[in-house]
């Protein structure tokens, strides 16, 4: 895992204004292309299974690395890499984590990392766009989109810095990975939830 | 007004008793699944919750019908055992409203944050988020009063026999209602 203290861009040029002035609709100052790298300590990965139809579970990984290139005038170029170390989910219900660790979900001591490559359709506005690519994932890569928003930017009460919250939200079919453990107890679609406290000021 | 139990309280009280050991086996089964009895693990976590939130109105109706209608008349017993029953059944009832709110309060602080829906129907919304802390003090609370809700029970059951054994009519009072 690269060394990130937190979610503050790595500026490639001049950086004038913040990132996302589209979305606090205010006049556009000079802007380029912005790198954000967060993990675990800045963000948060989860995901989200459906029992019987009617009830959900969650639970996280408490390891992974992401990069997020975004330029605020062109939501279109925007990209993202994500790598999950699958040994560190975790989930509330004792021993759920273990079983998700097991051969029979994420095969973590076969396959330790889960990753993912998204670049921004075309059509996508600042506020919600979408970033497709190759999910590989046990051994196994799949196409997957990611649905991407940004909130409207707004001023953290204890640092004063300037924050805009960014979520992202996609939904993979677990037997496509090779996951088909208690099918009857838990459904095949499971969402896979991305939020971050972006620091653009 | 009459002095004995109507029919709707003597069913009422047996299917209260029913409610409460059927879903004391139930809690013991549910914990004690292995996950990899998935299945049965949330079919019985959810019919333990289900048969739990049906303690609460039937507890409600059980109490207008009590406040509503003449008791039978005290049994012939000493007075202090008079006391000491009058005092088991404020707890028994106490512990019957108390064992199931503590139970759905203890299922919306879970940090599972799995959602109770009745009977995998009707979806009953928890009263505030998951908190560890929180579920940390209510989960221990809901068995321990589980736990004497049941002893209690049964030590009130085994009193009855013991004085239907010498000849006193609580039991057939309970029973056939006179």
């Amino acid at each position: 895992m690269p060394d990130v203290t937190n979610a503050r861009p790595i500026r490639r040029r001049a950086l004038a204004g913040a990132v996302l002035p589209l979305i606090g609709l205010a006049p556009l100052p000079a802007r380029a292309a912005r790198v954000f790298r967060f993990d675990q300590r800045q963000g948060r990965l989860e995901f989200i299974a459906r029992h019987l139809q009617v009830l959900t579970s969650t639970g996280q990984f408490s390891r992974f690395d992401c990069e997020l290139i975004l330029d605020p005038q062109r939501p279109e170029t925007a990209r993202v890499a994500v790598q999950v170390e699958t040994a560190s989910i975790t989930h509330a219900y004792p021993g759920a984590a273990d079983l998700l660790r097991s051969p029979a979900y994420f095969y973590a001591e076969r396959w330790p990392l889960a990753q993912f490559s998204g670049r921004a359709a075309p059509g996508g506005r600042i506020e919600a766009f979408d970033l497709a690519g190759p999910l590989e994932m046990r051994g196994v890569t799949q196409p997957f989109t990611l649905q991407a928003k940004l909130a409207r930017r707004r001023r953290d009460a204890e640092t004063g810095a300037e924050i805009v919250d960014c979520t992202a939200r996609g939904e993979i079919s677990r037997a496509a990975f090779g996951m088909v453990s208690d099918m009857a107890a838990t459904g095949d679609r499971v969402q896979l939830a991305v939020s971050v406290s972006l620091v653009i000021g | 007004m009459q002095a004995a139990w109507s029919v709707a309280q003597r069913r009422l009280h047996w299917a209260m008793a029913a409610l409460v050991f059927v879903n004391f086996l139930l809690a013991l089964v549910m914990v004690a699944l292995p996950l990899s009895a998935l299945l049965a693990k949330i079919l019985t976590y959810q019919l333990h919750k289900s048969l739990g939130l049906l303690l609460i109105p039937l507890w409600v109706w059980r109490l207008w019908l009590l406040a509503r209608r003449v008791r039978p008349a005290p049994m012939a017993l000493p007075a202090w055992q008079q006391g000491a029953a009058r005092l088991g059944q404020v707890v028994l009832y106490a512990l019957l409203i108390a064992v199931p709110v503590l139970g759905f309060l203890s299922a919306a602080a879970a940090p599972i944050g799995v959602e109770t829906v009745f009977f995998l129907i009707l979806p009953i919304p928890h009263p505030f988020a998951p908190d560890q802390a929180l579920y940390d003090v209510l989960r221990p609370l809901h068995q321990g009063a589980a736990w004497g809700l049941v002893v209690l029970a049964l030590g009130h059951g085994a009193l009855a026999i013991h004085h239907h054994r010498q000849g006193l009519p609580i039991l057939r009072l309970m029973w056939r209602g006179r």
